[in-house]
């Protein structure tokens, strides 16, 4: 029978899992949400990045990350001391933008 | 403060900006960077100076000690403009500084705080002349007080010689006391 509706459970894994970012590239054909705590400054990269392309990363420490040339904050701020849920969407390419949220 | 030179132009911060974006791309938490002179900022040092006398440069940053700052240059009050014709010739040199004009200035100002000073009691003068009152004594002595100091100033003001004396003149008609008083004893 055809598949008329994609459903969840047919999605692969780049949508329907987390995963921890090992070192600091980020591999959008990875998973849907990355999770990171940093111990010292890191400066992340962005891989197998498309248009229209929305990553979630939940991002925790009192250190400096930085984001490839090219991306842009729309929204909030980085607070160190908490955990900070960014929404990294790919609006062209190398164009990044960036909404950073916390926990109320 | 922090600065950092972009394109020429050097640009100050009170802090360190909690986002900073560059040709290495988008630091967050800029404020905790471990190491701000690996992006180009640097400690902003003002030297300290005499401003009546010197004046700041603009500032630039030293490279040797790794620091914006500015240098003291003393301000030349012997300079003159001079105006010259239409054929480029000077006809006429003027002081940039005019030491007179300075004390007509600060005469001006004493005359005027002391004419506020007597303003309050001259109604005194007005009653002694329309009726014959007398002025209470303590009330003659201040202003009398106050027009002795007043033409002090001007003298002392008038037999200054240089610019620099007068620029840096002061004057107060009431001296505050010793605001910290004796030690406290038993």
């Amino acid at each position: 029978m055809a598949l008329t509706k994609i459903k969840y459970g047919v999605l692969g894994t780049e949508f329907t899992t987390a995963t921890a970012v090992a070192a600091a590239d980020i591999d959008f054909s990875a998973a849907a949400v990355f999770n990171k705590t940093l111990t010292a400054d890191t400066t992340f990269t962005f891989s197998n990045d498309g248009i229209g392309m929305v990553k979630d990363l939940v991002l925790t420490g009192a250190f400096v990350p930085t984001f490839p040339v090219g991306t842009k904050i729309i929204n909030g701020a980085y607070d160190g001391t908490v955990s900070n849920f960014i929404q990294i969407a790919v609006v062209a390419s190398g164009d990044y933008w960036l909404s950073i949220s916390q926990a109320q | 403060m922090k600065a950092i030179e972009i394109n020429g132009n050097i640009k100050t911060y009170r802090r360190l900006p909690s986002t900073w974006e560059d040709d290495k791309g988008l630091h967050l938490n800029f404020t905790k960077v471990a190491d701000p002179k690996a992006f180009g900022f640097y400690d902003v040092v003002t030297p300290s100076y005499d401003s009546h006398t010197q004046r700041l440069s603009a500032m630039f940053f030293d490279a040797d000690k790794e620091i914006f700052t500015h240098t003291v240059e003393d301000i030349d009050f012997n300079a003159v403009t001079e105006i010259k014709d239409e054929n480029d010739v000077v006809i006429e040199t003027k002081p940039v500084y005019d030491i007179e004009a300075l004390k007509k200035s600060k005469i001006q100002a004493i005359k005027t705080e002391t004419g506020k000073l007597l303003q309050p009691t001259d109604w005194y003068v007005t009653r002694l002349a329309e009726r014959a009152v007398e002025i209470p004594q303590d009330v003659s002595n201040d202003r009398l007080d106050i027009i002795t100091k007043s033409n002090t100033f001007e003298a002392e003001i008038t037999a200054l010689t240089s610019y620099v004396e007068v620029l840096k003149y002061t004057h107060t008609f009431f001296p505050q006391d010793n605001l910290l008083g004796e030690p406290i004893t038993e």
